[in-house]
């Protein structure tokens, strides 16, 4: 599955260890250089301007839509693309481009929840094996090399199988499988910043570990989070669109994407329409945060500053 | 035991002689290796332990019944010459051929079909088959070397298709079964057309021809059978030249396959049932109202006639179509959206002003709709569009995606409100059908249904072999079950199938089992 | 380094307990009776509780998993449920299938990535470069069975220059060759392009190093520093990457070997598990398992013998 490009770009993230809370700590002037390079940065534009575009779609759905997505006509189906059905019509007769549209609800209610998962399992057990080290530490860590050991598609598999399908177990099943990523990415952060002065200062003047974490570390661990959430979302797509395709995941009639490039597979001699449209729409919004993710490292990341 | 039973049946595309060339009085052409896809891999050649279609099917070429079905439907010999039943249908005897051997080279006689039944009622085989045959034969008597006698512990007028053509009982060599021990499920020994040659996981099956078939050996040196589990794939398997036959014909490809002079598409009935069953304890489905309500809401015949192309037929009552005694006029719900409605108001069900069927608590009719996906054809889009058809009655139903083991668990344990589900019998025979999915013991009737009078006319069909008493007994049990509407009828599949135009003279028996013996593929 | 070794394969152990364990323990959550699933929808209660006996499936569930562990020890995986055969052979035959086409997918991608991203670095900010990184992007956002359908279609159906499905053989016979191609380009498509964009980023890097700016100073032609000083120390995270893609890819073929009928692994556990073979996906997951933390530790390995800066003590 597509999950594996995960860790490259785990291992490129900006975790500047030792730098301090450069970027967020606080002038406005960090804040506009950091929008002046964002800005500048073609790829993160694009893709942002790619996401802006599929959630004003989502959300202006009903307006948009030229067709009730549900509404089945059985004497006009898989018919290709045409003035009346720009995207064709599907197995059931429905209008397609319609289902698309809808179906950019499903698509970002995926990728958003599934990442909420792993960022905030992860992250909770990554920055609490961070901070406090030790056995902890080691504990925490041994369970997520178990869960990074597993092959995820199998995993995700086995989960969809036991809680029963549908779109939330997809979430919660690609969701899963990215909280060791997340835990490892934050507990490294965290690693890094404990040593600093910052935290040094905060425990000498007696704030507690509670404190210490939320108010000090959390704020810093977000310019790195940020760029892989963006990268994970991308991937959560591809993932939930296997578990689709392998016939797990989002339950008729409802629009996703993934089920609907799965049904039209059947199809590829006849109605290759009902192949390439999904497909293309999954391509697009996985590109989309591919871009954005990708243009926020750049634009976040000193290093690269003069490239 | 004659039964005119075929009907002349045709595919919308072409009327397809199945013996091909029949009559074109042309030479067969020897050698050759003809090449079959499979829709999954098979599992274990072990007669006892078959049981899914891949492997039966290949074992169809590697061994034999002691009775076969002819193309017409009839009975006819196979490794018993002839047959006699008692007259209340309580004894069977079968005269084996002399003149047969195993592959392995040791003779097949009446010792070898008693040692392979008595093997499969062994419970320490752990045939699925096991109770069945146990539940039926009392013993066995091998009066000499070529007489098997089977003694019935009561009268079954089913027995040979419930017991005799049954995949469990492919006679297998006992001499390899006592050699090869838990390694039998890939050295099957057989006494058919066809020798195994070797078996590469998920890549192929190699079947080599027997040259000292009783019967003659085969034209074709061999067959392979690919197993290709994606049905577009083997269509374009098949269309690129790749394999000569496929089973799972893409039913939206028909119109391309049609187009395709190098390929000939043949469809057959076959007796299967696919239905919707209701959960009878569901308080919803209770009345029977209700369920002639549903039933009258679904356009079943439109449903069938757009999503299944012509490929099958809309269900009639309780029996597959072609099944035996099956009553052309028996009860049916025409489609009648209005009718419907009167009869859920006359359940206590009125639409309110957004067309929500409310009772007087207001609350809706809510209920799951439970389906397999890629288990039979079309089985998730047939829902999906069931699923519309009841919604737009008014109907709050959700539909439910089911992994098919999953499916089945919920089955059993009565988790499920309507579900969609498949019945395939090898025969037409209504006990068969009957028996499993309407008799209040019946080991597939999953909605619970018990109505003693149809239980007493399912017992006295199975008691007698009177072909006149048991066709009176069977019409008024196909019609006494279809008016409670337990089920609803969705179709009877066609079975299948596509292969290259250079085969020739292969046969098609009933319920899908193939007769390569005398096949031929054309330069 | 030698006790390195031997400390992380001392931790292999609790790792690869844990993933059977959490195998085990999931596969038991999952509803559907294996042994009903076996004798079929219509076999009567009394065969499938026989059935059941005769797999162990009556036991606790601590007891199969006992079972499951002595096994193991002695190497023995189990009997699969379905087939009646050892797990082991049956793992065996398939896992070939997928080792194989995993290390084409990954030999595939090193030779088309490292040329392109090279290519892309030394012409940075030209059209060159941002095409072919544009087409990176796409690659990486792309399903891979949108493609492995897209590619059967047009190269197997329409232009039928390759088997459509299938393996007709070891990669080193002219058939089996073949019929590698499509899925061996589906299963790289990504990791072409993540390697690609590394390779590129990681030169680029390099290129900035103190130590390039000495060889240039000292006038040192422009490809002479790039391939004789810069790609040597550009190349290390590529070839780690490299290994951590071939382990995801072993367990990432699934999908591929599905678009492809592919004899593999992945499709043969997948298939288990709608079967509820459980044994047949406890060994199938643990060898999954195995080969990702060995494939693993010889990455870091191998990374320090490249790299002369890094020691594990």
């Amino acid at each position: 599955m597509q999950n594996t490009h995960v860790d490259s770009h785990a291992k490129q993230l900006p975790v500047s260890y030792g730098a301090g809370p450069k970027w967020l700590s606080s002038s406005r002037g960090k804040l506009y250089d950091f929008w002046r390079r964002f800005r500048k940065n073609r790829t993160a534009v694009i893709g942002l301007l790619l996401i802006a575009f599929n959630v004003s779609v989502a959300i202006l759905a009903p307006v948009l839509a030229p067709y009730d997505p549900y509404e089945q006509n059985w004497r006009a189906r898989m018919e290709g693309p045409s003035a009346e059905h720009w995207f064709g019509t599907d197995q059931h007769g429905r209008d397609q481009l319609s289902r698309i549209i809808w179906g950019s609800r499903i698509s970002l209610a995926i990728g958003m929840i599934s990442v909420s998962i792993g960022l905030f399992g992860g992250g909770l057990l990554g920055l609490v094996a961070g901070f406090f080290g030790g056995f902890v530490d080691n504990t925490i860590m041994r369970i997520m090399d178990i869960m990074m050991a597993f092959p995820g598609v199998l995993m995700a598999m086995a989960l969809v199988a036991a809680l029963g399908p549908g779109l939330y177990n997809v979430m919660i099943a690609v969701g899963v499988w990215s909280i060791p990523l997340f835990s490892r990415l934050v507990r490294g952060t965290v690693l890094g910043l404990k040593e600093n002065e910052f935290v040094a200062a905060a425990r000498a003047i007696g704030c507690s570990s509670v404190r210490i974490i939320f108010f000090h570390v959390l704020p810093n661990t977000i310019a790195p989070i940020l760029v892989f959430s963006s990268l994970r979302m991308a991937t959560a797509l591809l993932s939930a669109a296997a578990l689709s395709f392998l016939g797990l995941g989002a339950q008729p009639p409802q629009p996703d994407w993934g089920a609907m490039l799965s049904q039209g597979r059947q199809h590829i001699h006849t109605s290759p329409h009902l192949m390439w449209f999904p497909g293309a729409a999954i391509m697009l919004l996985v590109l989309a945060f591919n871009m954005l993710g990708d243009g926020l490292r750049d634009a976040l990341d000193p290093r690269l500053r003069n490239s | 035991m004659q039964r005119r039973w075929w009907p002349s049946v045709f595919v919308v595309l072409a009327v397809v002689l199945l013996l091909a060339g029949l009559g074109t009085a042309e030479e067969p052409r020897q050698g050759g290796t003809l090449r079959v896809a499979l829709r999954a891999d098979v599992i274990n050649f072990d007669p006892p332990a078959i049981q899914d279609a891949p492997t039966s099917g290949v074992a169809f070429q590697i061994f034999e019944h002691l009775i076969r079905r002819d193309f017409d439907g009839s009975y006819a010999p196979g490794l018993a010459d002839s047959w006699e039943i008692a007259e209340d249908a309580s004894e069977y005897t079968f005269y084996l051929r002399d003149d047969v051997t195993f592959h392995d080279g040791t003779p097949f006689n009446a010792e070898a079909v008693k040692f392979h039944y008595e093997r499969v009622m062994d419970p320490d085989t752990a045939s699925h088959t096991g109770e069945a045959f146990r539940e039926n034969i009392k013993e066995i008597d091998t009066p000499d070397n070529y007489t098997v006698r089977f003694v019935l512990h009561q009268p079954n007028a089913a027995f040979i298709d419930e017991v005799v053509i049954q995949n469990t009982s492919f006679i297998a060599s006992p001499a390899a079964i006592e050699e090869y021990g838990d390694d039998a499920a890939f050295n099957p020994v057989g006494t058919g057309p066809f020798m195994f040659e070797s078996w590469t996981p998920d890549t192929e099956v190699v079947l080599t021809a027997n040259p000292d078939y009783w019967d003659g050996a085969p034209n074709i040196d061999g067959i392979v059978y690919r197993p290709i589990p994606e049905a577009g794939t083997q269509l374009t398997e098949l269309r690129t030249g790749r394999i000569h036959f496929m089973t799972s014909v893409p039913i939206e490809q028909i119109e391309t396959l049609e187009a395709d002079d190098d390929v000939v598409l043949v469809g057959e009935p076959d007796f299967n049932t696919r239905y919707l069953v209701f959960d009878l304890d569901n308080p919803l489905f209770e009345d029977e109202k209700v369920r002639q309500a549903l039933s009258y809401a679904l356009d079943v015949e439109e449903l069938v006639e757009v999503f299944l192309e012509g490929v099958a037929e809309p269900g009639k009552g309780p029996l597959p179509n072609y099944s035996y005694y099956h009553k052309d006029d028996v009860y049916t719900f025409p489609y009648n959206p209005e009718k419907a409605l009167e009869l859920l108001a006359e359940a206590g069900w009125m639409q309110d002003d957004d067309g929500m069927l409310r009772n007087a608590d207001g609350e809706t009719f809510a209920f799951k709709l439970s389906t397999p996906q890629g288990r039979y054809t079309m089985d998730r889009e047939l829902n999906e569009a069931v699923h519309y058809q009841f919604r737009q009655l008014g109907l709050d139903v959700d539909i439910e995606v089911l992994e098919f083991a999953t499916l089945v668990d919920n089955l059993n344990a009565r988790a499920f409100d309507l579900a969609y589900i498949g019945m395939m019998q090898r025969t037409g025979d209504p006990t068969a059908h009957l028996d499993l999915m309407y008799h209040t013991e019946g080991w597939a009737n999953w909605g619970g249904f018990s109505d003693a009078r149809i239980d007493e006319l399912l017992d006295a069909g199975k008691r007698t072999g009177d072909e006149d008493e048991r066709r009176e007994v069977y019409y008024e049990a196909q019609d006494l079950i279809a008016m409670q509407a337990p089920t609803i009828p969705i179709m009877n599949e066609y079975y299948l199938m596509a292969h290259r135009a250079e085969v020739k003279d292969y046969i098609f028996s009933v319920s899908r089992t193939f007769d390569f013996n005398n096949l031929w593929l054309y330069e | 380094m030698v006790r390195y070794i031997i400390r992380r394969l001392v931790l292999l152990i609790p790792i690869l307990l844990g993933v059977a364990l959490i195998t085990f323990l999931i596969m038991h959550l999952i509803p559907g009776d294996p042994a009903r699933v076996m004798a079929g929808i219509t076999a009567s209660d009394a065969d499938v509780e026989a059935i059941r006996a005769r797999l162990g499936l009556d036991q606790p569930l601590f007891v199969q998993f006992w079972e499951f562990l002595k096994g193991l020890v002695q190497g023995d995986l189990g009997t699969s449920l379905r087939t009646r055969r050892p797990v082991a052979l049956e793992i065996q035959e398939r896992f070939f299938a997928t080792a194989s086409l995993a290390a084409m997918a990954i030999a595939f991608s090193m030779a088309m990535s490292i040329p392109l991203g090279i290519f892309a670095a030394r012409r940075q900010h030209s059209a060159g470069d941002n095409l072919s990184m544009l087409a990176a992007m796409f690659g990486i956002s792309a399903p891979s069975f949108w493609i492995g359908l897209i590619l059967m279609y047009y190269l197997a159906y329409r232009l039928p220059l390759f088997p459509p499905s299938g393996m007709y053989g070891p990669p080193w016979t002219l058939a089996g060759l073949q019929s590698y191609i499509l899925p061996t380009i589906t299963l790289s498509i990504s990791s072409t392009a993540i390697m690609a964009r590394l390779t590129r980023s990681s030169i680029l890097e390099i290129l900035r190093q103190d130590y390039i700016r000495t060889a240039r100073s000292k006038g040192l032609g422009e490809r002479l520093v790039l391939y004789h000083h810069a790609l040597r120390n550009a190349l290390i995270p590529v070839i780690t990457l490299a290994g951590i893609q071939l382990g995801a890819l072993l367990g990432g073929a699934v999908v591929v070997e599905t678009v492809f009928s592919w004899p593999g692994l992945g499709r043969y556990v997948v298939s288990a598990i709608h079967y509820r073979d459980f044994p047949v996906v406890q060994g199938g997951v643990m060898l999954f398992a195995l080969c990702f933390v060995v494939i693993n530790l010889a990455v870091d390995v191998l990374y320090a013998f490249v790299d002369p800066r890094i020691r594990y003590d």
